[in-house]
């Protein structure tokens, strides 16, 4: 279990930057093996903050799917392209979508700061001792044994329990495999046969157009 | 904190050993330490640092035997002495060998891209260095112990494409791109065996941590897996661009492929992280088929984990040695045909077999292996029927276009009449 | 390291990318944006899982199994994202080659030659 502290944040922050430094660069960046470079190191990035959350499973997914797939398909096709791979003009549209996306920006963090979130944090601060006790019970009962752990310390000074660290952590790649057996079921179903159509399409629509035949 | 200190017996040495008065470490026992209470941060950093360059030194002290080892095992499989010139039976040769690489000229070709050409040997080392985070070299001694390890493992490895394509690419030259097309024509192909392979492990110890992995074998894996085992290491040698499969940088057909323009320290970085992928494969095989640091109790865990590291680094330079190599179209056929049909055999097997008995002891393990090797034997032995030198007795399909796959023959004409673009002449 | 703080890193991928998407008239470029939006979205979710458990338990302290096992179900729209934007980052490549067949070009304002 990762817990917050400073340093969190600092590895937090410094990784933020780092991913926003990136995705700008990958927009920006005229070479475009250049930006599928650094489109892997976004990706590379987001997945640190994966494992940050105690998402480790997605974590390990998004290295190997993003980076060890997605940016290597992308540098496959610059490569293949490459005669190709600057032709294109930049788009005259420039200031309007900076506007948008600015827009979009300044909505999004209204929003935010403008909701009150019903986080774990303020779960824990509210002293409501029961709660934070019916919750290990229930985890220990779900059969997660060990695996659960809900960070709290005895804060001395109040004499109540209150929760230091945050957080409720779970197993996560137990739970997801799990669910994806039982109650996703279906969905992983149709996610495998969407793959599948992906695959087949994609091969359909690379195949060289034979003139003679028809389709 | 005390849940790290008490499992992690490597990471209580360090720390207990540098911070002074911290109570978990007082209530096992160590009494001294440097850092005073109060500045546990620092005494955690320390100790973090050194644990990392504890692992990482160990590492290239284990690169360097091994080159060592290798030098002379190929003597021996040749008929010849190898490297005994430096100290004893020519131990110091890859001290040598770095000393001469470090003073040869660095080169930067002219059609380089020199951002990307100097950042691939890096991406090439650190993936590999960050594998040996997760494996446990003993009872109690890790870095770290995933809850996802295996697949962790298997996500950082899959880098490496990205950083053969990013040498092929900035060196800016036709031969190193070609290579890097090829090789990751192979590396992605072989991913997807490896991956499979690993299933029917997972499935036995119920965990993707390679911790709980090692603790679950009651006998070793390879015992009750061996078409896992199989088709595990021969993905491993080809992921690692090994002969048989060394495509990449086949020196006869490709002039070393995507290393041809690297020179000086970026060359001996390109090496070091072959060596090192060497090892990292050995301690994964290690790990999963041949049960870790388990064994009897007369010699300490860290030892058996070597002694058994030893073992498939032999197997693995010997299957070097003994083998040619392979033709693209030959490589990418045996992982598709080959290695796929294979792992979904064991997969199926396993299943079947977890389905009946769902928590397996040492009893229903036998039987599993009773069935799984004869399984093994039978379908390794289809699989070559069918994928052997008999379909190329006709050798008039050899002259058709398409038999050669990422050959020159089959790239789009752009490929070769362009000026002054880079990656150009 | 708040849920606030992850949520604006979302937003920020995702106005990037949306600004990619907007500005640029090359083929791969306009698909590299996607896939930031799609990382946004997998960074909301898995943040969102995290930080914000299933509001069954807030309401009167009655907890339900299945309640509290879907404070996980912020992974599993991770998942599919990923899945899906694998599948649509193979398809649209697989539409740049073969569009680059035929105009000889990655410009994306070629492509609406297929209106007519």
């Amino acid at each position: 279990m990762i817990e917050n502290s400073l340093f969190t944040d600092l590895i937090f922050y410094s990784i933020s930057a780092l991913i926003i430094s990136l995705a700008i660069i990958v927009i920006f960046i005229s070479d475009i093996f250049r930006a599928a470079i650094a489109l892997a190191g976004t990706f590379l990035g987001i997945a640190v903050i994966y494992f940050m959350l105690n998402a480790e499973f997605i974590g390990a997914v998004q290295i190997l799917v993003y980076v060890g797939a997605i940016s290597v398909l992308m540098a496959f096709a610059v490569m293949f392209l490459r005669t190709l791979s600057n032709s294109a003009t930049p788009s005259s549209y420039r200031p309007f979508s900076f506007i948008i996306s600015v827009l979009v920006f300044i909505s999004f963090v209204i929003g935010i700061y403008n909701i009150e979130w019903k986080t774990i944090d303020i779960l824990d601060h509210s002293n409501d001792k029961n709660i934070v006790e019916a919750l290990s019970e229930k985890y220990y009962e779900l059969g997660y044994g060990e695996q659960i752990y809900i960070s709290n310390n005895q804060n001395i000074d109040s004499g109540l329990l209150a929760v230091e660290n945050k957080g409720v952590y779970i197993d996560s790649t137990s739970v997801i495999g799990t669910f994806l057996v039982q109650e996703y079921l279906l969905a992983f179903q149709v996610i495998g046969l969407v793959l599948v159509v992906g695959v087949v399409g994609g091969l359909l629509i690379m195949k060289e157009v034979d003139e003679d035949k028809t389709l | 904190m005390s849940n790290l200190l008490a499992e992690n017996m490597l990471w209580r040495n360090i720390y207990c050993n540098v911070s002074k008065s911290s109570s978990d470490c007082i209530d096992m026992g160590y009494s001294f330490g440097i850092i005073p209470s109060g500045f546990e941060w620092l005494a955690f950093i320390l100790s973090a640092i050194s644990l990392i360059g504890l692992v990482i030194n160990g590492v290239l002290g284990g690169v360097i035997v091994l080159i060592w080892g290798e030098r002379r095992l190929f003597g021996r499989f040749q008929n010849r002495t190898g490297p005994n010139r430096w100290g004893p039976y020519g131990i110091l040769t890859p001290v040598a060998d770095a000393i001469k690489t470090m003073f040869k000229e660095d080169i930067l070709p002219k059609d380089a891209d020199r951002l990307l050409y100097n950042l691939a040997p890096i991406m090439v080392v650190v993936p590999v260095l960050i594998v040996f985070s997760v494996i446990p070299f003993g009872f109690g001694s890790y870095v770290v112990d995933l809850n996802v390890g295996i697949l962790f493992v298997l996500a950082i490895t899959s880098i490496s494409s990205l950083s053969v394509l990013t040498a092929g690419w900035s060196s800016g030259n036709r031969i190193a791109i070609l290579s890097a097309l090829r090789s990751v024509a192979l590396l992605i192909s072989y991913e997807i065996p490896m991956g499979l392979a690993v299933i029917g492990v997972i499935m036995l110890s119920g965990s993707l941590s390679l911790g709980s992995i090692v603790e679950s074998q009651q006998i070793p894996y390879i015992l009750v897996q061996p078409l896992g085992f199989f088709v595990f290491f021969l993905a491993a040698m080809a992921e690692m661009a090994r002969a048989p499969f060394d495509l990449t940088e086949a020196e006869s057909e490709l002039a070393a492929g995507h290393l041809n323009d690297y020179s000086s320290m970026k060359f001996a970085l390109f090496f070091l992280g072959e060596f090192m992928a060497e090892l990292a494969t050995a301690a994964i095989v290690t790990t999963l088929f041949l049960g870790g640091w388990k064994g009897p109790d007369f010699i300490p865990t860290e030892f058996w984990f070597g002694a058994k590291l030893v073992f498939v680094l032999f197997i693995i330079v010997w299957f070097r040695m003994t083998l040619p190599r392979l033709r693209v179209d030959q490589v990418l056929q045996f992982a598709w045909k080959g290695l796929f049909e294979l792992t979904m055999i064991n997969i199926i097997t396993t299943a079947i077999f977890i389905f009946i008995w769902p928590e397996p002891g040492l009893k229903e393990l036998l039987i599993l292996a009773l069935i799984n090797w004869p399984v093994a034997i039978i379908s390794i032995w289809g699989v070559s029927k069918i994928l052997g030198t008999k379909q190329y007795e006709n050798i008039e399909s050899l002259k058709n276009e398409n038999a050669y796959p990422y050959s020159f023959k089959t790239l789009p004409s752009e490929f070769y009449h362009q000026k002054g673009e880079r990656g150009g002449d | 390291m708040t849920l606030e703080n992850l949520l604006i890193l979302s937003a920020a991928l995702f106005s990037i990318g949306i600004y990619g998407v907007l500005s640029n008239r090359n083929f791969i470029s306009i698909i590299m944006s996607l896939e930031l939006i799609f990382n946004s979205l997998v960074i909301a979710a898995v943040a969102f899982s995290r930080f914000i458990l299933p509001f069954g338990i807030l309401d009167d302290g009655d907890i339900h199994s299945s309640t509290l096992r879907n404070a996980l179900s912020g992974h599993m729209f991770g998942i599919f994202i990923i899945a899906v934007a694998a599948t649509e980052a193979a398809l649209a490549l697989a539409l740049v080659f073969a569009l680059s067949r035929v105009n000889n070009n990655l410009n994306i304002e070629n492509v609406s030659e297929m209106r007519e």
